[in-house]
């Protein structure tokens, strides 16, 4: 009998293979302490029978998770859950300028390439949180600044560090999400098709003048944004 | 000796030989529609132009020319290609993404524009039982939770699955009908334990597992965005929980930085 919590899952309409659909559903279940570590995770036949696939469709999905380090079979005693998938450390996106001036303290900034644009310098750059990039930037930058702070800061100085506060009249940042390219996936090291969070940043200065306008492409799997929403 | 789980998981994942990117666990073409889509949506394959040859493709992406014309095939069904013998495959349009979804700063219901919507319960279970995790606010729980979960479509189309958690005290105090009509945030507003309250969002990037895939009608592991709240009363108890999956192409963030 499928469990109320699965009121309307069908797995014959998807491209993947359904054992690569039944793993992710069973993640889920670990994820979220349906199926507490430590603990035996139904029989095999029961979960056939509640997802109506085979038995080898379910040992196939269990397989996957038991190569992720998730679940662990015993012979004769069943198969439990040993550990939960492990997160990686969140990345919390500043939504103020105080919080984004403290948010690059703990990554190092790696100057890719750059070149002019027209009226404008275009910089790529990877930020990496330890041994990991965490977002590949893609930053245009107004020519006079440019200018102001030569080369080496343009290259290493991190956003916001490098304006000059008092020279921006006001500042937005839009977050969208999506999937990383070839090129986001390469310098990420992600998957292709792994999901990004896309931070497009715009900077004015008193004038409504652009003076610096980012895109700044993050692996999706660790960034946050949190805040306080009432009081 | 301690390893982190995730460098091992990692590993694993890591892009095939020929270093086209591609992962395991889902099929080639599969990811390839993916990818194709993508071309599409941002602008790379640029509409009423040629994408590049099928031969083109299968080198670039080091995979058999079935594999790209499988899917290929399946863009030209979904209307976003249309090949003229002789004359190469031309992009027609591009998908569907504009319907945006802001997602507010502060306390107040995630969507304004209800008329668009239509919502539909998938389950209520007045003994639910709150997820353990990511849990990045923490209070104290309240005795049990009755939770409410539903599909909201706008326009006709499915993006969002959320969830509810209510402090079984609420739906005591306003009842279970009164619970399955309103949205989570009408409820927990209307109870005497809200006068006091605190609140905090988080907002998360995830992939579609299989149940979200099909009832968003997106593909498998397609990026989702979480976005989670939490009501802790004047005592400090969490009073409710929330947590809203939304199809990740019609979500936005907008925020002053200054």
């Amino acid at each position: 009998m499928p469990n109320a919590d699965y009121p309307a899952v069908y797995l014959g309409r998807s491209l993947a293979p359904i054992y690569v659909q039944l793993s992710t559903i069973f993640r889920r279940l670990i994820e979220n302490g349906e199926w507490p570590v430590a603990r035996q995770m139904p029989t095999h036949e029961r979960l056939a029978a509640q997802f109506g696939v085979n038995a080898t469709t379910v040992r196939k999905a269990v397989a996957m998770l038991a190569r992720d380090g998730l679940l662990k079979t015993y012979r004769r005693r069943g198969t439990f859950v040993v550990a939960k998938p492990a997160r990686r450390e969140w990345y919390d996106v500043p939504t103020s300028w105080a919080a984004a001036l403290a948010a690059h303290k703990d990554l190092t900034v790696e100057p890719l390439d750059s070149a002019r644009a027209g009226s404008r310098h275009v910089i790529r750059r990877l930020y990496w949180r330890g041994e990991e990039p965490l977002c590949l930037e893609i930053a245009h930058l107004d020519l006079k600044l440019k200018a102001r702070l030569g080369a080496r800061k343009l290259r290493l100085t991190p956003f916001p560090v490098l304006l000059d506060e008092k020279t921006v009249a006001r500042a937005d940042e839009t977050v969208t999400f999506g999937i990383a390219d070839r090129d986001t996936a390469a310098q990420l090291r992600i998957p292709l098709n792994a999901p990004i969070a896309i931070v497009h940043l715009t900077t004015l200065d008193r004038a409504g003048a652009v003076i610096f306008d980012s895109k700044s492409y993050f692996r999706g799997d660790c960034i946050r944004i949190l805040e306080r929403i009432k009081p | 000796m301690t390893t982190a789980p995730a460098k091992h998981a990692k590993a694993r994942r890591k892009a095939r030989p020929g270093g086209n990117g591609l992962s395991d666990g889902t099929p080639l073409y599969a990811q390839l529609i993916i990818h194709f889509r993508q071309q599409i949506a941002t602008g790379h394959w640029v509409e009423g132009s040629n994408i590049p040859t099928l031969n083109r493709l299968a080198a670039d992406y080091s995979v058999a020319r079935a594999t790209v014309r499988q899917a290929l095939g399946f863009l030209e069904r979904e209307g976003l290609i249309a090949s003229r013998r002789g004359r190469g495959t031309q992009v027609v349009r591009r998908p569907k993404t504009d319907l945006w979804f802001s997602v507010p700063a502060s306390w107040g219901p995630l969507d304004s524009s209800r008329e668009q919507l239509a919502s539909e319960i998938l389950h209520f279970d007045p003994d639910g039982r709150l997820p353990d995790a990511p849990n990045h606010i923490r209070g104290a729980l309240a005795s049990g939770y009755g939770v409410v979960r539903r599909l909201v479509r706008r326009d006709g189309i499915p993006y969002l699955v959320g969830a509810t958690y209510i402090d079984r005290r609420i739906v005591a105090e306003l009842g279970e009908d009164e619970i399955n009509k309103a949205n989570g945030y009408q409820t927990v507003e209307q109870s005497r334990l809200f006068a006091g309250a605190s609140a905090h969002q988080s907002i998360t990037v995830g992939v579609a597992d299989a149940e979200l895939a099909y009832l968003l009608g997106i593909t498998l592991s397609a990026p989702i965005v979480v976005v989670e709240r939490w009501v802790l009363d004047a005592k400090g108890t969490l009073i409710s929980y929330s947590e809203g999956k939304y199809r990740s192409d019609f979500v936005r963030v907008c925020r002053q930085l200054k």
